[in-house]
């Protein structure tokens, strides 16, 4: 794991010796050359160091998703931050967090390395577990529909939206459920929008260039407290007597088969579930953005 | 009005020091662009130089081959792409540099642009310098380098830093492989804070600093290389 420093080290020597040894030696050739390589060497060197590291958990994220994570100041923070740091507690190691786009975390799953977990407020569902293992849940959410108070038209059902611009955060249990509403899968038409956080989607929403938004209900209810003209409820569709927005789990995603990490990790979200600290963290994050 | 713009302004930059992760941005943005810069040059006259010499001659050959399959290849692709292209597939084994993937990716990518405006100055240089150069005894290395070269450094210096101007503004791609660059930072707070106009106009403020502090550069520098001008 910790090779990649004496790799690029060795790339370098590689690069080094077939400029330097070729027939035709320039002195001034060689010493530009070598500058240029040693700045390069250096600039690595600095990167790697800090980048590479036996002890270092990897936390995948995106920070877009308040209270769960979202920026301070330069920092990560939020609930499943709070999570991460005990977990790399348990394990003896140290966090490091990887921010990126939201959709970009779906590939990532199947992707994960040994040192590496998804902490990014996830849905379990049945196609991510395919492609990783997830933890025992350790909060729950339903889908809420954000929709604005000030139009004639009250949008505060799904079955209200036949017909209506609908947005969505990309890749998420939201933009899934939406995704299926067409006449070929039973349901009624709609258009789906796909943005990358919720908060654009709700932005998009202010405009009055979609109708409604269907997100997790925490973020749609601090976008909802943020903003007088949105109004957040929580969304219920039947059919076949069931409902299909039933409430869904967070969970810590995991490399498949790496029980070992799992398990540890499961102790971990037992310890806090039961000590109550997710709940504090929950209304702590959820205080400071509201 | 003006209550609604401090407000915003205060969570956008003062609240919980949010200004740090403009800093922390524009950091990144620095180091990504500067050596991205350095890279691409140092790629540019290398891939520009084999490709005239091989057309100068009329033959190609492995390497001249190579430059313009890697000419076409950046050149066919857009640079989001490359980006996620190197960062998934090709360094995945280093994936936590991502600032220098960024670095490697936004370099080769400049550097098929620079390489063809600089072949373009090379070509624009009239042929009546190498031969003189030539008949006056110097080797053919000799006339590129202290003939032809410092001509075409002096004439394609404003394409050149229209290139780097480009490139700096190109590096906002690299939130997608997770570097938190000035863009980003403000799509960041933007949707941590719910504010949503007054981080994109303190990134894009940055951003117009960085450049005019590149044309600043640049008119200084025309100005002292045409100091031999004749009119």
């Amino acid at each position: 794991m910790c090779n990649n420093t004496k790799l690029i080290d060795s790339l370098y020597i590689k690069i080094y010796n077939l400029f330097i040894f070729s027939k035709k030696k320039e002195k001034k050739m060689k010493k530009i050359l070598s500058l240029i390589l040693c700045l390069a060497m250096a600039f690595t060197m600095s990167t790697a160091l800090t980048g590479c590291n036996d002890d270092t958990l990897y936390v995948y994220t995106n920070a877009e998703f308040a209270p769960y994570e979202f920026i301070e100041g330069a920092d990560v923070v939020g609930v499943d931050m709070e999570i991460a740091e005990a977990i790399a507690e348990k394990l003896g190691k140290k966090v490091k967090i990887v921010n990126l786009d939201f959709d970009a975390l779906t590939p990532q799953l199947s992707n994960l390395k040994d040192n590496e977990i998804i902490l990014a407020g996830m849905t379990i569902t049945d196609e991510r577990k395919e492609k990783a293992d997830f933890s025992d849940p350790y909060a729950t959410s339903i889908q809420y529909i954000i929709y604005d108070n000030t139009q004639s038209v009250i949008l505060d059902t799904i079955a209200k939206l036949e017909g209506k611009k609908v947005g969505v955060q990309l890749a998420t249990t939201g933009d899934y459920i939406m995704s299926d509403f067409t006449v070929d899968n039973g349901y009624f038409d709609l258009t789906v929008n796909q943005y990358s956080s919720a908060q654009s989607a709700a932005l998009i929403l202010l405009k009055g260039e979609i109708d409604a938004v269907v997100v997790d209900k925490l973020p749609a209810e601090m976008i909802a407290n943020n903003n007088e003209k949105l109004t957040a409820v929580a969304a219920s569709y039947e059919v076949d007597n069931e409902n299909i927005f039933a409430s869904e789990s967070y969970g810590v995603a995991v490399k498949k088969g790496n029980t070992e990490l799992l398990s540890t990790i499961n102790t971990v979200i037992a310890e806090l579930i039961a000590n109550g600290k997710i709940i504090e963290w929950t209304n702590q994050y959820s205080g400071i953005v509201a | 009005m003006f209550k609604k713009i401090a407000d915003s302004f205060y969570t956008s930059l003062i609240y919980k020091d949010n200004y740090k992760i403009y800093v922390l941005g524009l950091k990144n943005t620095l180091i990504i662009s500067l050596f991205a810069v350095i890279i691409g040059v140092v790629v540019g006259c290398l891939v520009a130089v084999v490709r005239y010499n091989s057309q100068a001659k009329k033959k190609s050959n492995p390497l001249s081959l190579l430059c313009d399959f890697y000419v076409m290849l950046v050149r066919g692709t857009p640079v989001t792409l490359q980006l996620l292209i190197l960062y998934f597939v090709i360094f995945d084994f280093m994936k936590y540099q991502q600032i220098l993937i960024g670095v490697l990716a936004f370099g080769l990518n400049s550097g098929a642009y620079v390489s063809e405006i600089i072949r373009g100055g090379i070509l624009s240089i009239d042929k009546g310098q190498m031969e003189a150069g030539r008949s006056m005894g110097l080797t053919g290395k000799q006339c590129m380098l202290y003939i032809i070269m410092p001509q075409v450094v002096k004439n394609t210096l404003p394409a050149i830093f229209n290139e780097f101007i480009a490139l700096i503004k190109e590096t906002s791609v690299v939130g997608y492989i997770g570097v938190i660059d000035l863009t980003f930072a403000g799509k960041l707070i933007q949707s941590g804070y719910a504010e949503a106009f007054l981080p994109l106009f303190v990134v894009a403020g940055v951003y117009l600093i960085i450049v005019y502090l590149m044309t600043f550069v640049l008119k200084k520098l025309e100005r002292r290389l045409s100091r031999s001008d004749r009119n």
